[in-house]
């Protein structure tokens, strides 16, 4: 029997009548791992929203455990014991550990009151039970990503699901910790059904038995793992008879000249810690720094202080040959401050925000206004906006980065993809800046869009720019730079040229601060 | 110190507890909005309607009780008509509260010129009952919410659900929990609780008195965030206030000191506990 059956399942988004899912099969054996995976906008996600009762279907049924269902909320789905890890975890930061994870199944004395004892206890035997390492009595917020993930699984387990949806749940992991969560869903295979939603290939023949591909709201085939080969998955998901997939090599063009150099730079945390500290690098043209941290290790704050959100406590710059700036030392928290914005006010520093909605976008203003923000005077004559030439360079953006949008639509109707090209063209604008500063430049992005941002950042080295990446994707890390920085808890613990010696096994242990490179 | 002064500050001190009881149902009672993620501005509002459906109802039935009953229930519903307002038609919670405030201040001059043929003070009869009774049974049911409120908030699964909303609404919904019904739970809360309040504040002068509430539901909710949303911080918060209040009062007489200067001693301590609460939460 199977598990789960979805039959026909058709959802219609409108107003703009897009298909997320049309006519949708998908059946899933009993007590294995199922992959589901799919470019961004194939519908995967729609589909699993639907399983899990968090969105209804405009046809189709559903058959769970042999009897057909159908779902109106959350609470109806968990009742046939189907439970959703949702991408941004659901975890209540201020609440404990143990209050999260039983946080359906509070045990109580009389009035409600909570029986703290129980509480504790239980929710230590059932960590212990899965082999994970949580203090039930720590506040949730002081948890990493791996371990806000290890308490919504554990919440959904004593919440007796039996089949789990697990939505991108390697994304945000590094190497060890992705190894980790394979190991617990091994464990609890057969017991459970689980259905695992990722875009990586090679999460799917590591750990899944079978894998349904979908695109454009369609499936496109359901195989077992073990007949099917990662190209062949690779081409199935971008719908393309051939594709490489593609190994790019870093420039590692050598020692060239600096243009910016940073010394010690240093940002107050919370209370007594610090966000960062004794930060140095150095930025040169033609080469890619990459920084990697994960969360909460002080990329943000790295982030802040370079684009002018933040002060350093401490800081000092040394310029070399930037257009209009004087060679020399800047030092001091103000002066560092007031040079970051004079590099930026005066395009020698173009910046790609993390955060690309607040900080990046006017999403109810046009693709056009969007677009031309960074150079907004060079399109007004005398006081008058000169719209054709402003129309001109915009179409010749969407062109030549492939963006499907046109310059009078509403930048919030693109999606993330064609959204994140457009913040890049328009980087390219500011074409005689010195630094690029590009923050998880692809985060949520799928394979062609990342593919093609990827790109763009390479030819924007090898026109001499430096390139400053900062990211918490350790295969961009790897694929784009040219040298390599790690954070760990605001501290450098690795530094050095990405010669290949550097696998993503090592990267990951300096991630988590389990090694640290001693000339760092 | 001289005798003289050593019993101003005695004097002081004893009438900050009583003074402070207004202030904690209002604040604890807001503390629940607040925690459940919404910041209920009309906590003033609520307690001027408390001191004045209270009153009249204390007038109507001449019991004390009776009086509590009516401002518990005119409060419930303003706050229920308000929670409905926000939740279902998704109306701001600003404007609502801040509809609320000037509806009730509009509504009680208009009734008691109506009910009472004055828009001035309406003194009402009530049974006797003395001064340090009163002051015992206001101060024991301080005490009772106070520990009540706490035990609700942080140690009931009602009160972790209600703060769950506060932290993560969207997770509650995913989890099958709705939202809107822990916030309108919390409002009603805060509605009648400051209508407890502004029901006490009336009683302590037998009277109801036009403005009565003056700022008072305005202080609460600087209390709430000066306590940090914890439920005994609060209390000691409106302690604090509280003792700027009476300060004011006994210090009015007191040489030397401009009397206006005085009058303006709970707001000023309100400013500057804002202030320098804020900076402490900005170095934290």
């Amino acid at each position: 029997m199977d598990a789960v059956r979805m039959s026909n399942i058709t959802r219609l988004f409108l107003p703009a009548g897009v298909r997320a899912n049309d006519h949708v099969n998908l059946s899933v054996a009993q007590g294995c791992i199922h992959a589901i995976v799919g470019e961004n906008g194939a519908g995967k996600s729609t589909l699993m929203r639907i399983l899990a009762g968090l969105d209804l279907p405009d046809e189709g049924s559903i058959e769970v455990e042999g009897r057909p269902v159908s779902f109106t909320s959350a609470a109806d789905a968990a009742r046939c014991g189907i439970g959703m890890m949702h991408q941004h975890f659901l975890v209540f930061e201020e609440l404990s550990v143990a209050e999260n994870i039983l946080f359906g199944q509070l045990p109580r004395h009389a009035f409600g009151i909570i029986d703290r004892k129980r509480l504790m206890r239980e929710a230590a035997d059932m960590i212990q039970a899965y082999g994970f390492a949580l203090d039930p009595a720590m506040p949730a917020e002081e948890l990493g990503v791996s371990g806000k993930q290890q308490l919504e699984l554990l919440r959904l387990l004593a919440g007796k699901a039996r089949i789990l949806i697990l939505d991108e749940p390697t994304s945000l992991l590094t190497e060890q910790e992705s190894a980790a969560l394979f190991a617990t869903l091994t464990l609890l295979k057969g017991r459970t059904t689980i259905l695992l939603v990722t875009h990586k290939i090679d999460d799917v023949l590591k750990i899944a038995d079978a894998v349904t591909v979908m695109r454009q709201g369609k499936v496109v085939a359901s195989l077992p793992v073990s007949s099917v080969q990662a190209e062949e998955l690779a081409c199935l998901i971008m719908g393309t008879s051939s594709c490489v997939m593609r190994d790019r090599q870093p420039h590692g063009a050598g020692a060239s000249e600096s243009v910016l150099s940073i010394r010690n730079l240093g940002v107050r945390g919370k209370g007594d810690k610090r966000a960062l500290s004794g930060i140095s690098f150095s930025l040169s043209r033609g080469e890619i720094l990459g920084v990697c941290a994960m969360g909460g290790n002080g990329l943000a704050e790295l982030e802040d202080v370079l684009a002018g959100f933040r002060t350093a406590e401490t800081a000092t710059a040394a310029l070399q040959g930037i257009e209009g700036f004087p060679d020399g030392v800047v030092e001091g928290s103000t002066n560092f401050h007031a040079l970051l914005h004079a590099l930026r006010s005066r395009h020698q520093l173009s910046y790609l925000p993390s955060d690309r909605i607040k900080r990046g976008a006017a999403p109810d203003l046009p693709v056009l206004h969007n677009f031309i923000a960074p150079l907004r005077e060079r399109y007004f004559k005398n006081g008058r906006f000169q719209k054709a030439a402003a129309e001109q360079s915009t179409f010749q953006a969407l062109q030549s980065f492939a963006i499907k949008a046109h310059p009078h639509q509403k930048l919030a109707e693109l999606s993330g993809g064609n959204m994140q090209k457009l913040a890049l063209a328009r980087l390219f604008l500011e074409e005689n800046g010195a630094i690029l500063l590009l923050c998880e430049p692809t985060w949520g992005l799928d394979i062609r869009a990342t593919d093609a941002i990827h790109e763009r950042i390479v030819e924007a080295r090898d026109r001499g720019r430096a390139v400053l990446l900062l990211s918490t994707d350790v295969d961009e890390i790897l694929e784009l730079s040219d040298s390599i920085m790690v954070l760990h808890r605001g501290c450098i613990v690795f530094e050095g040229r990405n010669d290949g010696t550097l696998t993503r096994d090592r990267l990951g242990r300096y991630l988590l601060g389990i090694e640290r490179a001693d000339s760092a | 110190m001289n005798d003289q002064s050593g019993t101003i500050l005695l004097a002081i001190l004893k009438a900050a507890f009583p003074a402070s009881v207004p202030l904690l149902f209002a604040a604890l009672g807001g503390l629940f909005s607040e925690l459940s993620g919404m910041l209920n501005i009309a906590l003033e509002g609520l307690m001027g309607a408390g001191a004045f459906f209270g009153m009249a109802a204390a007038l109507v039935t001449g019991s004390r009780l009776a009086g509590l009953a009516g401002a518990l229930a005119a409060a419930g519903l303003a706050a229920w008509i308000m929670g409905t307002v926000t939740l279902r038609v998704r109306a701001n919670i600003f404007i609502t509260g801040l509809a609320l405030n000037l509806a009730v201040s509009g509504l009680t001059t208009f009734l008691s010129q109506l009910w009472f043929g004055t828009k001035a003070v309406v003194n009402v009869p009530l049974p006797p009952l003395s001064k340090q009774a009163f002051t015992a049974v206001i101060l024991a049911a301080a005490a009772a919410w106070i520990c009540c409120s706490a035990l609700v908030l942080h140690g009931t699964t009602f009160g972790i659900r209600l703060r769950a909303t506060g932290m993560n609404p969207t997770a509650m919904t995913a989890l099958g929990h709705d939202p809107d019904r822990y916030r309108l739970a919390a409002l009603l809360i805060s509605g009648m609780a400051s209508a407890a309040g502004g029901y006490i504040l009336a009683l302590s002068v037998s009277a109801y008195v036009p403005n009565i509430v003056s700022g008072r539901g305005w202080i609460a909710l600087v209390a709430i965030y000066l306590g940090k949303r914890r439920p005994l911080a609060v209390a000691a918060s409106c302690l604090l206030f509280a003792l700027a209040e009476s300060a004011s009062n006994y210090l009015q007489g007191v040489g030397g000191m401009s009397p206006l200067i005085m009058l303006a001693l709970p707001y000023l301590v309100t400013l500057i506990s804002l202030v320098v609460g804020t900076g402490a939460r900005q170095r934290h």
